[in-house]
C-alpha cells in the first residue's frame, strides 16, 4: 500500500482519517521531529521513505523542488481554482479529493515518481521534477473527456525518465 | 475672558461637527472644567478644524496607531517568515502552519480549539496571534 505524508497544514488529522478510511493508501502526519521543519526537510523525508507528499501550498512545491530532483516519490498539491479567493481547508479538501478520486479511479496505482501533480476543482497540471525548477508537462480540464488518459501518460513518462537517466552523479 | 464666539464661515465635515458637539456635551457635564474653559476648548477645536486638524481626533488616532505598533511585537513573537518554510509564507512560530491557513480554517467555521486539535498547534499561540492581528488592523487609514 502506498504511503502518503500530509504537510503540516494540509488538512491535519481530519484529512488523514478521511484518506485512511478508504484503506487504499496509508496516510500519516509528519513526525514531531519535522514540526516546523524546512521545505527541503519535509521533501527529503518523503523521498527517504518513499512517501507521496500532500500539500495545500504551491510555494512549498516550488521551494522544495531542489530536494525533489531525481528522488521524488510524488508530490500532490491541492489548491483552489485561479480566481477563487477561498483557500483549501480541512473542511473543503475531502470533497475535492473525493471528486478527483471518483474521476480518476486508478489514482493510487499510477506511478507518481518524479511527478508533481497540481489539482484544482477544475484543472489538473502535471510537472516533472527531474529538474529544478520543475518543468510543466501538461495540463487538462477535468471537464474534458478522457483527461485521465493524458495524466496517466504524463505520469508514466515522468516515472520512466528516472530509469533512463539513472542516478544523479 | 469671553471669546467672541461668532460661528466660523467654514462648515466642518458632518462627522467632525457631531464629534465636537458630543465632546462639548460631555465636557459640559464634567465637574473638572468650568463652562468657560469648555467653551474655549470647543472653540479651539472648531478653529483647528478650519485647518483640517482636530487634537482630540488626532489623539484618538495616535492611540490606535500606538496599539497597532505594539501589536507588531506580539505578531513578531507569534509569526515567523523564513524562505525555507513554505517558501517564505508567514507561519505560526515553530510550525509549518501558515497564518493564512489559520484564517481560512476560521472562515470555514472551525474554532481555534478545533484547529489546534486537528493540526496539533498551540492554541494560545494561535489566539495571541489573532488578538494581535485584530489590534494591528484596528487603525485609521493614513491621511
Amino acid at each position: 500500500m502506498r504511503t502518503v505524508q500530509l504537510d503540516e497544514n494540509a488538512g491535519g488529522k481530519k484529512l488523514r482519517d478521511y484518506c485512511n478510511g478508504e484503506q487504499r493508501v496509508q496516510c500519516f502526519l509528519l513526525p514531531p521531529r519535522l514540526k516546523g521543519g524546512s521545505d527541503c526537510q519535509v521533501a527529503s523525508f518523503g523521498a527517504e521513505h518513499g512517501n507521496l507528499t500532500v500539500t495545500f501550498d504551491r510555494t512549498f512545491a516550488c521551494a522544495a523542488a531542489p530536494a525533489l530532483v531525481r528522488c521524488n516519490p510524488g508530490l500532490f498539491l491541492l489548491r483552489p481554482d485561479d480566481g477563487d479567493v477561498k483557500q483549501i481547508t480541512a473542511k473543503s479538501a475531502p470533497s475535492i479529493l473525493k471528486q478527483f478520486k471518483s474521476e480518476f479511479p486508478d489514482w493510487d496505482t499510477v506511478p507518481w515518481r518524479n511527478s508533481w501533480i497540481e489539482v484544482t476543482p477544475s484543472l489538473v497540471y502535471v510537472y516533472c521534477t527531474l529538474s529544478s525548477p520543475p518543468a510543466r508537462v501538461g495540463f487538462c480540464k477535468r471537464s474534458d473527456l478522457g483527461w485521465q488518459d493524458s495524466v496517466r501518460i504524463w505520469l508514466n513518462t515522468n516515472a520512466q525518465a528516472t530509469a533512463l537517466s539513472g542516478p544523479e552523479s | 475672558m469671553k471669546h467672541n464666539t461668532t460661528w466660523p464661515v467654514f462648515v466642518p465635515q458632518k462627522q467632525e461637527a457631531v464629534d465636537l458637539l458630543r465632546l462639548y456635551a460631555r465636557l459640559r457635564h464634567s465637574d473638572e472644567l468650568p463652562d468657560q474653559r469648555v467653551e474655549d476648548r470647543v472653540w479651539e477645536d472648531w478653529s483647528i478644524s478650519l485647518v483640517g486638524s482636530n487634537p482630540f481626533r488626532a489623539a484618538h488616532d495616535e492611540w490606535l496607531a500606538e496599539r497597532a505598533r505594539d501589536s507588531i511585537f506580539v505578531l513578531q513573537e507569534c509569526v515567523e517568515v523564513s524562505p525555507e518554510k513554505l517558501g517564505g509564507v508567514p507561519v505560526l512560530r515553530g510550525t509549518r502552519f501558515s497564518v493564512s491557513q489559520l484564517l481560512a480554517e476560521l472562515a470555514d467555521g472551525e474554532t481555534i480549539n478545533g484547529i489546534s486539535d486537528n493540526y496539533d498547534i498551540d492554541e494560545d499561540l494561535a489566539a495571541r496571534f489573532l488578538h494581535a492581528l485584530s489590534v494591528h488592523l484596528n487603525k485609521p487609514a493614513p491621511r
